[in-house]
């Protein structure tokens, strides 16, 4: 059943002083299946997650692009039409546990929040969400879910933010950074929970991460983000058995030093590029180990290099395979 | 670079009006004499309750005493009486601020206790009970008012110290042997300045309301002496008859506490917007 | 619940402390103050000896410290003394008058909250549009304006041009109105402005944003998760800063003679009436203690992160 449950056209967000923080970024997501955006932090993959779920606050906005769900276009919605897509149809989680959870709310009932909002009855929604709990491996549900998110560790928590977003069966998940702000013995287990749920409800998700080891836990396909722009796509074996931009490359190189903690890894010399100006060119080429005097002066085009593998890369020809 | 960010403040109309009414106020105090038809005492028992006209621009009190005059050498005791809170007040908090933060420990525990204790009893009538205990004048209100009032400074001075304290270069000192008060004096109270200027010029205002609070309950500077808050009140009983002898007061403070709380807003823009106070 | 009682048990216990702390200042400016309550109190015919006995009777012949003692027990017994102007118990004055002011204070204390709430969320909603630039003015006139004066202009207004509202004294709840009215408005500004940057802060939080993902619709985003938090610092200050509004209530029962605490104790003042001052202010304090007391506990219930601490 090769449908596509999302399919992202050419989407740009630009923030306050004319940063593109995304420019013109598509990928498309097939039902069930898993695909990560991968980059370091500030290439614009979380803004594009949210940009996605219309989550972009001001002076943030979409300025172009369409993004289709099960074909309905979601940015021409009301805010109102938008807001019943939200978690019923696409559930979000985000990167750090600590306070994606209301300090004031028991973890329970901001699970049940949700589910009265599909007009399920409060004793029934109850009833859901401590089943949920069990669901997501919380041990004494019927305790946890009385507990405010100050009472439980940041893996309980990241545990109860994915029972809440999958207890409605969203069709979608996006999921940005789940496991980075917690410990590595604790990352194994959500990843495999994670894992378990989706094959379970058939869920499809969408993966922000710039780890490329949970990419390859969890990830069918990957789009490398750099910069706002996504410069190479293809499905996940693909990518780790031969990857042709030279960003994914180095990418992949760093992967043993990237750490627990969110920053900016240091194994890539060179800075990103400012996105407040227009930048001609490849936007890589200052810090590419095989920039050319093109790449500095055109900007590449996404180019099919075998069949599903795309790549922006002066240096990659279409259809002739590596180099 | 200052210099922008200086023009930046001045453009908005709002901390520009504030300066503009201030400079009036300014303006009043300093030249009084020069300003006001009469003297702040001069009575005329045959002219009183005037209504405003020609030669009592605001009309006259029970005495006879033109209002005008009296409001405009009012000005002099007003500004007198805050500055003086406020420096007072200044004094103590930001002193005992540096000092329970910079020593910490049991020292610190007094003396947030001590603030704690203040705040918990209402400051005028605190203030009234400090005030009979001195005498009632202008300089002891601007005391009683210091001494309820140090409080706020000592809570953000101390909060800001203990961030200071840790800093490398004022460790680097302690190891040189610098003495604390050294220490204390040239490196810790030049890093507090703008939060000390942005802290007296809000509390300015509100002393010039509380100081006019406790002229009004006739604490402050005793008749014949022209204080805002006691013209007021002593206007209240005539009001039906008289309603400009406590309305034009009363408007001089109101326009007196704008303008310096518009100018507060600018100065603070100006040092550190994001200050929360 | 059992984390809410001890949490209650250990504000009480503070709330005692700073009672008896009260009552120490107060004391030490009353043995500060010149002459001695029985001197002042009695008039010079009166025999040395009747006065020594007097004295006894207050502790006058010990100590400081034994005094202070002599002095509490009394006062707990509810013997305040006797006033030196009209010769009548004070605790009897102030149990006539207490009502008056806890009327005045209580319909001020709700105008205020139910007022600068909304609107400071009002003003963060709209922020920096036409609404919250002039609400914020309105504000900040308010901030800058005496009580005094402002009951001044309602008396002149709804009192005099207009008989809306009695000039002064108290003759059943509409004299309530512009007495209370004075004493909330310009305290307003602080609580508009502190839930205007609260809410502004709380919608930046992150739980927020998981709010909008679970499709949860705007109002009660801002209402259930934004409101609901703000409200916290909000609350916490409200209660503290209820001291000025109780000292506040001294200047604006002045200006309307309304028949409360505040104006037996400038009376009081003005006449040098030392038991009467005493009195009222150990009542206000210990008003006071209750009212962040009464913070305290709400803040608790608002906040279970407060009640392990």
């Amino acid at each position: 059943m090769e449908e596509k449950i999302l399919q992202v056209k050419e989407l740009s967000v630009s923030f306050s002083g004319g940063v593109q923080a995304v420019s013109k970024v598509s990928f498309d997501l097939n039902r069930g299946e898993t695909f990560a955006l991968v980059g370091e932090s500030g290439c614009g993959k979380s803004t594009t997650a949210r940009a996605i779920m219309r989550l972009i606050r001001a002076p943030g906005r979409i300025t172009g692009g369409e993004v289709y769900f099960e074909g309905k276009e979601l940015l021409g919605l009301s805010e109102k039409e938008m807001t019943a897509v939200r978690g019923k149809n696409i559930g979000m989680i985000f990167q750090n546990p600590l306070d994606s959870l209301n300090p004031v709310y028991t973890s329970g009932s901001q699970v049940a929040e949700g589910l009265i909002v599909d007009k399920m009855e409060k004793g029934e929604a109850w009833a859901l969400v401590e089943e949920t709990f069990r669901d997501v491996k919380i041990p004494d549900a019927e305790k946890r879910v009385k507990s405010y998110p100050h009472e439980i560790s940041g893996g309980m928590r990241q545990r109860v933010m994915i029972g809440m977003m999958l207890c409605r069966h969203p069709k979608l998940l996006i999921a940005d950074e789940p496991t980075t702000a917690l410990d590595v013995t604790i990352q194994a287990g959500i990843i495999e929970l994670m894992n378990d749920l989706r094959r379970k409800y058939d869920t499809a998700v969408l993966m922000i991460t710039h780890d490329f080891g949970i990419v390859a836990d969890m990830a069918d396909r990957v789009g490398v983000m750099y910069a706002g722009e996504i410069v190479e796509l293809g499905d996940v074996f693909t990518i780790f058995d031969h990857p042709l931009h030279p960003y994914t490359r180095l990418l992949m190189k760093a992967l043993p030093v990237i750490t627990k903690k969110e920053g900016r890894l240091e194994t890539i010399p060179g800075t990103v590029p400012d996105l407040s100006k227009p930048i001609q060119g490849c936007r890589f080429a200052d810090r590419c180990p095989d920039a050319c005097d093109a790449c500095r002066q055109y900007s590449p085009a996404m180019v099919e290099a075998e069949p599903g593998h795309l790549c922006a890369c002066h240096r990659v020809k279409g259809g002739e395979g590596n180099e | 670079m200052k210099k922008s960010k200086l023009w930046q403040v001045a453009r908005k109309p709002l901390f520009f009006i504030g300066f503009l009414m201030l400079a009036v106020v300014v303006i009043a105090a300093l030249f009084a004499p020069l300003i006001a038809p009469h003297g702040y005492a001069e009575m005329n028992l045959a002219l009183k309750f005037t209504a405003p006209c020609a030669q009592f621009p605001l009309g006259t009190d029970q005495y006879g005493r033109c209002v005008f005059s009296r409001i405009v050498y009012g000005s002099r005791i007003a500004l007198k009486v805050g500055i003086m809170a406020v420096v007072i007040e200044t004094g103590i908090g930001v002193t005992l601020g540096i000092i329970a933060g910079y020593y910490g420990k049991k020292l610190d525990q007094a003396i947030m206790f001590l603030t704690d204790m203040i705040w918990s009893i209402p400051p005028i009538i605190l203030a009234m009970a400090i005030v009979l205990l001195l005498t009632p004048s202008a300089e002891n209100v601007a005391i009683s008012v210091a001494l309820v009032t140090w409080a706020q400074f000592t809570k953000i001075v101390r909060v800001k110290v203990q961030s200071i304290k840790n800093l490398s270069y004022i460790q680097a000192a302690k190891v040189y042997g610098e003495s604390d008060v050294q220490i204390i004096l040239r490196y810790i109270l030049p890093n507090l300045t703008s939060t000390i200027v942005i802290l007296a010029s809000l509390a300015l205002p509100s002393a010039i309301l509380s100081t006019t609070s406790m002229g009004f309950l006739s604490l402050g500077a005793q008749e014949p002496l022209p204080d805002w808050g006691m013209i007021l009140s002593g206007g209240i009983q005539f009001i039906e008859r008289a309603s400009w002898i406590s309305f034009w007061p009363g408007l001089a403070i109101v326009w007196t506490v704008l303008g310096f709380n518009l100018a507060a807003e600018g100065l603070k823009e100006l040092l550190d917007p994001r200050m929360k106070v | 619940m059992s984390d809410m009682g001890k949490y209650i048990l250990r504000r009480l216990l503070t709330g005692v402390l700073v009672v008896l702390c009260v009552t120490i200042i107060i004391f030490g400016i009353m043995q500060a103050m010149p002459g001695n309550p029985i001197d002042l109190m009695v008039d010079t015919r009166v025999s040395p000896e009747k006065v020594a006995e007097l004295k006894a009777r207050w502790g006058l012949d010990k100590p400081p410290v034994v005094q202070y003692f002599y002095w509490l027990g009394n006062i707990l017994r509810g013997d305040f003394g006797t006033s030196i102007t009209t010769k009548q118990e004070v605790f009897f004055l102030i149990k006539q008058r207490l009502p008056y002011t806890l009327m005045l204070t209580g319909a001020a204390v709700v105008i205020e909250y139910l007022v600068a709430v909304p609107l400071g969320l009002l003003a963060a909603v709209r922020k920096e549009k036409l609404m919250d630039k002039s609400l914020t003015i309105i504000m900040v006139v308010l901030w800058s304006m005496p009580t005094f004066w402002l009951g001044v202009l309602f008396i002149m207004e709804f009192a005099i041009n207009n008989r809306f509202f009695p000039i002064s004294g108290y003759s059943g709840l509409k004299s309530l109105v512009l007495p209370a009215l004075t004493l909330a408005l310009p305290s307003l500004a602080q609580i508009f402005r502190l839930t205007r940057s609260e809410v502004l802060d709380v919608m930046e939080e992150r739980y927020v944003e998981t709010a909008y993902a679970k499709g949860v619709a705007d109002k009660s985003v801002l209402i259930r998760h934004v409101l609901r938090n703000a409200l916290i610092p909000v609350t916490v200050t409200f209660f503290l800063n209820l001291p000025w509004l109780i000292g506040g209530s001294v200047v604006v029962e002045n200006v309307f003679a309304w028949p409360g605490m505040g104006q037996l104790l400038w009376k009081g003042i003005a006449k040098q009436d030392f038991p009467i001052v005493q009195g009222i202010t150990f009542v206000i304090a210990i008003l006071t203690v209750i009212c962040n007391l009464i913070g305290d506990i709400v803040s608790g219930i608002l906040d279970p992160r407060i009640r392990v601490e």
